[in-house]
């Protein structure tokens, strides 16, 4: 081998171990897959909880939900078994550690953090004005024993997954493509969080019902657009590492 | 300057850096110093009884985690930085540890806030189901709702948390002192959702509850007396340091 020869597949290491420090191929486009998957699974679960024309047994809504909000944690577990299925087919290399890298890697983390303690906070305060809303509205406090069970359920998704989200961030997170699948899987999880709380007993009005599905719309087709362009670029990504392995000299050369 | 003299200076160097970078010194003893404040105060303080808009004990004893950060800056600004602005190398090692505290403490405080709403859910589910008796327990309950600023009192913890905590001394003691600070708003918060029952007001003061209160105040007594000698031994360090430079017109 000479120089020209050493230098190019010093380059192609690089770009062999990318692949297992940050990069991360299909693994975003099934990122993107699994939103639009969620987003139409939600779809399904709504009409089906309500018992608008379809009656299916409680335990299948159920598992519905589960999938739903667990697709984070799915994608999650997912990945490294993409990773370590597809992308180490020439052994484990590491990349040199970087600071900068490192520091990026950690901002995302927190940021979802942040994210999902800022909801938390939210909620919290909802619930509080809901309470509040039951107390100088005397009539709706009659209300409270039927429509408790309902509030359990749907505040049982909003004390816990958001701690799974937040305590899986940084085993998952390894490059920006991912923490970018990472945020928008959890972000949809939120969503959906927050449009199946049922606390608006006392504050309800078809105002801001309105309102609340507009904002709903936009968000569900930014993120559906997100998926779109994740399913590209997981690909191409993969593509990338084709290209890495057939331009990889011949043993014999 | 020889070389034997050279590399002196450098491992001086690298050690005042490391005050710039990670070590904190008197600041760690300031940090088991208002660790043990947050112990003393509500013996002798009315701290629960507080007012919406008037600035109380309790509205500045949760404020005590801020009040250091601020507290620490300005301490390494006047005391540590007396031969100028210096960069220690970038350590990954060092930048990870970091932020694994910083991620500890949001684990907390998700933690704490998940225990917050599903303990208010609970409470909520354990109203009384007669009309009359809940439009008393509801009346009841009215005071004890927390106010906007403390319910966000979490959120502002961890937004100062990475921007302000450098090593793992410094994440230990914003660690402890968020820590009181939060069973403080617990107390606040989830005692007064427990199932609800008429008669006198229910205190939530059972025997776990005073037993693991006092192992937690020698808990953290012990660890603000080590902090406050751990962090003197480390301003003697420093103040070491200061002594074992050349004179500036040594040659």
């Amino acid at each position: 081998m000479n120089t020209v020869e050493l230098s190019k597949l010093e380059c192609l290491t690089k770009d062999y171990a990318a692949f297992q420090a940050r990069k991360s191929g299909l693994a975003t486009a099934l990122g993107g897959l699994l939103a639009i998957v969620m987003f139409l699974l939600y779809c399904l679960l709504v009409p089906i909880s309500n018992g608008f024309r379809l009656h299916w047994p409680r335990p299948v809504v159920r598992i519905l939900a589960i999938l739903i909000f667990a697709t984070p944690l799915l994608w999650a577990a997912l990945k490294p078994l993409l990773g370590r299925l597809l992308y180490r087919s020439l052994g484990e290399v590491k990349l040199k550690p970087e600071v900068t890298y490192e520091r990026q890697r950690w901002y995302w983390v927190y940021g979802i953090v942040m994210f999902l303690l800022l909801f938390q906070t939210a909620a919290l305060l909802s619930f509080i004005q809901g309470f509040l809303g039951y107390l100088s509205h005397p009539p709706a406090v009659g209300q409270i024993p039927t429509d408790l069970p309902s509030h359990w359920r749907s505040w049982l998704w909003v004390g816990v997954m958001p701690c799974a989200y937040a305590l899986m961030a940084p085993w998952c997170i390894r490059g920006r493509e991912e923490a970018r699948a990472y945020s928008v899987l959890v972000a949809q999880g939120v969503i959906f969080t927050v449009a199946g709380f049922s606390f608006r007993g006392v504050n309800y009005s078809a105002a801001s019902e309105a309102w609340w599905g507009a904002v709903w719309f936009i968000l569900q087709m930014v993120i559906l657009g997100w998926a779109t362009l994740a399913i590209i670029r997981g690909r191409k990504e993969h593509r990338e590492y084709l290209a890495i392995l057939r331009n990889l000299p011949r043993e014999e050369a | 300057m020889n070389a034997v003299d050279l590399s002196k200076l450098e491992a001086l160097t690298k050690d005042y850096a490391a005050f710039q970078a990670r070590k904190s010194g008197l600041a760690t003893a300031l940090g088991g110093l208002m660790a043990l404040l947050l112990i003393i105060v509500p013996i002798y303080k009315p701290v629960l009884d507080f007012r919406p808009g008037h600035l109380g004990w309790l509205q500045l004893m949760l404020a005590t985690p801020l009040i250091w950060l601020a507290l620490k800056g300005l301490l390494a600004r006047w005391l540590y930085r007396g031969f100028g602005h210096v960069k220690c190398l970038p350590d990954v090692r060092a930048e990870r540890t970091r932020w694994f505290c910083v991620f500890g403490i949001s684990v907390f405080l998700g933690g704490f806030l998940t225990v917050g709403l599903v303990g208010f859910t609970s409470g909520v589910l354990g109203l009384p189901r007669d009309p009359a008796v809940l439009a008393r327990a509801l009346e009841k309950y009215h005071w004890a709702l927390p106010p906007v600023w403390m319910t966000t009192m979490p959120l502002l913890y961890l937004l100062a948390a990475p921007w302000w905590i450098r090593g793992v001394e410094e994440a230990r003691a914003y660690a402890v002192l968020v820590v009181q600070c939060c069973l403080w708003v617990w107390q606040l918060m989830v005692f007064a959702y427990l199932p609800w029952r008429e008669g006198p007001e229910h205190m939530g003061f059972t025997g776990a509850t005073i037993i693991g209160v006092l192992v937690l105040a020698l808990a953290v007594t012990g660890w603000g007396a080590l902090a406050m000698i751990r962090g003197w031994k480390e301003h003697r360090e420093y103040l070491a340091l200061l002594r074992t430079l050349p004179p500036a017109g040594g040659e």
